[in-house]
């Protein structure tokens, strides 16, 4: 099997995900294409030898629809000759393009692919794509279907995480962030984004807010209480899991992953055409997986996949160095940690999506080059990137520097 | 059976009058008559509109249910459901105006065919009832009831309209707002709110009434139209895939489970014809609408539904067939009901948590859980109610938990062997009364035919054979009784169907 390796990852900073948001001004198609362009031009790509670009999209609807990665490539003006493919894993379908972008290369089918993500949720809300999931009365019927928030709750709930425990989370992942910015670690990864003039729209992630204490966040309401209790979700997921006597609804603004806009594009290559461009290789592909898992909890999947890819990598959770696990909700980390036994200290190292937000589509690409930036800055060997996923999935990918 | 008339007006009367019966129903036989009458109407060039009134006090009650409980094979039966829907489709697609008169109530395929006229006026009876009680009965409406009704005043207004029957009222308000619409059946004024009929007149001058609506018609010189049929209709309020009609979707499938714990098929598959149906056109969501209907013709829960309510569980849910005294209706009340608390204590003392026990019983179908404290009155009042401390965070201490599903295996079948039992000991005498008496005793879910219907809809083989298994577990509480051998040895049934 080829190699399939990382030469460089970009993202867009985060912009919040509503009216008035940094990003809410530039339509997804600018987002990816600002991304393109940058690996093309640090990297003085001559992109007629792009095989493809990959990009993950969570609701491939309105402006972000049919087939965004091809009309971004093109927009961006990539040679016509590279072609685009839009997917979607749900909230890992970043991570997903990639891990498709990398396979292109191991199946010795492709020589040099772009794989990344965009999304732009103040543009195109979230659920703007419908779906047969939740709206099919069969379907919904079938798999219990609980938004995702609720799913959240339930874990908490079932596995004893107390309000104060995910606030705590909270806490840390926002201290982290606004550490990991003031010391520049992003600074290699972020792309400014310029309007058609060079002036800047946004350049730094503005979900943030360090200053927050346990105290604020002990003031914010449930997000999911009503949700669950006037909508009658906290009885359909209590019908799924009879054991758990009530839903304890701890997840709020302030603990869940923003709703942000923003993108992502890592440029994967063969050995070989790293060697004819000229580029250094950062860290080789492992190995990646995905698994389905019980679709009404929904958001335990990432323990199941970062095994799954372990094994096919031939390793063990010890043997990986650094962790990146997408903070959909503060009791989706705490249940990785618990379940692989997973020190805070190797995880999320950075901060995550509770401080900077959650550009679905694309934040899978995105925490894959936040890990490679600090375990290079580190000066470690491995890591391990996992999302939560939709409907019951997850997604992991397990790279290793050179 | 129908009295057909054409008038020098040019005004074809059809009316509904089944001989030696106080309601006008569908069945083979009228609604064979009807269909003759409608293809006469409109191949007589000298008839220029249709009138459609009844002869009885109300206009048609609904669907025989004689002729629902025996089934039939899918084919047949989809088949038949077609001929029907062809048949009012060419009725409103015929280009000569129809009316309805509907004197008093029109319920369920009475309304359905009313629907199909192109004009609906009712008398001002306070008695008068519109609506679908289809579901009630463990069944969708099957003559475009799905379909026409949403089209006419928007999917948000049907849902409590074709879906409230098996709820009650109020319960899907947080989906579609609290509206005219309270309980199952409406009223002529609330009907005419939501647009299901066109007029109200004063009792006696409904028919006077759609005959000028006709006459109208007629010299207007418009050809007839539904709404659905006309050019550039849109479905008011949108249809399912638009972003109100996925929340309200979404809302409405959270809803349907928190209520039914997904043990009712009828409104879930009322929920998909609308949803399916209504991103087609009118021909191809009829469709739709008849391949739903025919499943829940042929299914369990509404066979055992219909039949619960053929012994005589009238519209006010008050019994009227029991023979035996209430005595000993108090009898097996507390022996049976007694069983099934006694298990939820029996699982208790097994170790399984009380939350999960009690959410099997609901689970289940039954309107509390074992160990629930039970508001009633009565004979439930009577029984010895256990006290169970609060549970607390009970999911987090190691407890048995031999699944949700054995749970209510257990629950449900300790019922059926003391009905049984009671039925052997003569406590009461017919398998009918100790259904009906379980369902309105107690609350046991009318789904599952009563505590003997659920012995007949497993099977008395399969019954025996769970029950020997749970006895072999549990102990001879769960032994069938003699007499279910000998009933499976001869094979024998309960009832017919
Ligand atoms: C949880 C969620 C519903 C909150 O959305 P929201 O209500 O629009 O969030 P807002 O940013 O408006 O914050 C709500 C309130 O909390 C406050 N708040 C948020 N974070 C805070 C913090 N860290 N400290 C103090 N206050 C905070 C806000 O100021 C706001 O207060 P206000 O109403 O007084 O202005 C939303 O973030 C969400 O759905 N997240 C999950 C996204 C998701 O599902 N992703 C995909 C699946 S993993």
């Amino acid at each position: 099997m080829a190699e399939a390796y990382i030469y460089d990852a970009v993202r867009t900073p985060r912009g919040k995900g509503r009216q008035g948001g940094g990003l809410n001004q530039a339509t997804p198609i600018h987002l990816a294409a600002t991304v393109l362009r940058a690996l093309r031009e640090r990297n003085r790509l001559d992109t007629s030898l792009v095989d493809d670009v990959v990009l993950g999209c969570v609701e491939p609807v309105a402006e972000q629809g049919a087939d965004i990665a091809r009309v971004a490539a093109l927009y961006a003006d990539y040679a016509v000759t590279a072609p685009g493919v839009t997917v979607s894993r749900f909230c890992a379908s970043g991570l997903e393009a990639c891990n498709q972008a990398a396979a292109q290369i191991m199946a010795g089918q492709a020589e040099l692919v772009v794989g990344g993500g965009v999304e732009s949720m103040s543009r195109v809300p979230m659920f703007s794509s419908g779906g047969a999931w939740p709206t099919d009365p069969q379907v919904a019927h079938k798999t219990y279907f609980t938004p995702q928030g609720i799913s959240a709750d339930l874990i908490a709930t079932k596995w004893g995480y107390a309000r104060s425990d995910v606030d705590g989370y909270a806490i840390e992942s926002q201290r982290r962030a606004k550490h990991a910015w003031d010391n520049a670690y992003f600074r290699h990864a972020i792309v400014p984004v310029l309007d058609i003039n060079g002036l800047v729209m946004l350049a730094h992630d503005e979900h943030m807010r360090p200053q927050t204490t346990l105290d604020d966040l002990a003031a914010l309401k449930p997000a999911f209480q009503e949700q669950g209790e006037k909508y009658g979700f906290d009885s359909v997921i209590l019908q799924r899991y009879p054991e758990v006597e009530r839903i304890e609804h701890v997840h709020h603004a302030g603990n869940s992953s923003g709703i942000v806009d923003g993108a992502a594009a890592v440029l994967f290559g063969s050995a070989a055409m790293g060697k004819k461009l000229g580029l250094k290789p950062r860290a080789r592909i492992r190995s990646f997986a995905s698994i389905g898992s019980e679709p009404a909890i929904m958001l335990t999947g990432p323990s199941y996949a970062a095994e799954k890819a372990l094994q096919r990598a031939g390793m063990s959770v010890k043997d990986i160095d650094l962790f990146e696990l997408n903070e959909a909700f503060a009791a989706v980390v705490l249940r990785f940690m618990q379940v692989l036994e997973i020190s805070h200290e190797r995880i999320n190292v950075n901060g995550g999506a509770i401080a900077m937000g959650h550009p679905l589509g694309a934040t899978g690409a995105m925490i894959l080059g936040t890990l490679l930036d600090e375990l290079e800055r580190r000066d470690l060997a491995t890591g391990l990137v996992t999302l939560c996923v939709g409907a019951g999935m997850g997604t992991a990918t397990v790279i290793e520097r050179l | 059976m129908l009295n057909y008339s054409v008038g020098s007006d040019g005004i074809a009367s059809i009316e509904w009058d089944m001989p030696g019966q106080a309601q006008n129903l569908l069945n083979d036989a009228s609604m064979t008559a009807f269909a003759k009458a409608i293809r006469d109407a409109l191949a007589d060039p000298s008839v220029k509109g249709i009138l459609i009134t009844s002869a009885k006090n109300d206009f048609i009650a609904g669907g025989d249910l004689e002729v629902l409980m025996q089934g039939g094979e899918a084919q047949t039966l989809f088949d038949g459901t077609l001929r029907w829907h062809k048949l009012l489709r060419a009725m409103e697609t015929g280009g000569k105006p129809v009316a309805a008169a509907l004197n008093g109530s029109a319920l369920g395929g009475g309304m359905e065919l009313a629907l199909a006229c192109h004009y609906r006026v009712a008398a001002d009876h306070p008695q008068a009832r519109f609506g679908f009680p289809e579901v009630t009965l463990g069944l969708s409406p099957g003559a475009g009831g799905t379909q026409r009704v949403p089209r006419l005043m928007g999917i948000q207004a049907s849902l409590p309209l074709l879906l409230a029957p098996v709820f009650g009222s109020g319960v899907l308000a947080p989906v579609v707002g609290s509206g005219v619409l309270e309980g199952q059946r409406i009223g002529a004024s609330a009907a005419l709110t939501v647009k299901l009929i066109h007029a109200v007149v004063p009792p006696g001058e409904e028919r006077s009434a759609a005959r000028n609506w006709l006459i109208a018609s007629i010299h207007g010189g418009v050809k007839p139209q539904q709404p659905w049929d006309s050019r550039g209709y849109k479905i008011p309020g949108g249809g399912p895939m638009t972003p109100a009609g996925i929340q309200l979707f979404t809302g409405a499938n959270a809803m349907l489970r928190e209520k039914t714990y997904g043990n009712y098929p009828a409104p879930r598959h009322i929920l998909s014809c609308i949803f399916e149906g209504l991103q087609t056109d009118i021909d191809t969501g009829l469709k739709i609408e008849a391949r739903y209907f025919v499943n829940l013709v042929m299914s369990p829960e509404a066979r055992n539904m219909i039949r619960v309510r053929h012994f005589g569980i009238n519209e006010a849910d008050t019994p009227v067939a029991i023979n035996d005294s209430n005595v000993s209706r108090d009898v097996y009340t507390k022996r049976v009901f007694g069983a099934y608390l006694a298990e939820g204590m029996a699982l208790l003392a097994e170790g399984v948590a009380p939350a999960l026990i009690d959410k099997a019983g609901l689970i289940a179908g039954m309107p509390a859980g074992p160990l629930a404290p039970v508001v009633g009155s009565g004979v439930l009042a009577l029984t010895n109610k256990p006290s169970i401390e609060p549970a607390g965070k009970i999911a987090r201490q190691a407890q048995a938990d031999p699944g949700v599903e054995r749970i209510i295996e257990r629950l449900i079948l300790i019922q059926s062997l003391e009905a049984a039992r009671c039925l052997a000991e003569k406590v009461l005498t017919r398998p009918q009364d100790a259904d009906v008496s379980a369902i309105l005793d107690w609350g046991y879910p009318p789904f599952r035919g009563g505590p003997i219907g659920w012995i007949h809809t497993l099977g008395i083989g399969k019954f025996i054979a769970d029950s020997q298994r749970l006895a072999a577990q549990h102990g001879p509480r769960f032994a069938p009784p003699q007499f279910l051998h000998d009933m499976a040895a001869k094979e024998e049934r309960f009832y017919p169907a």
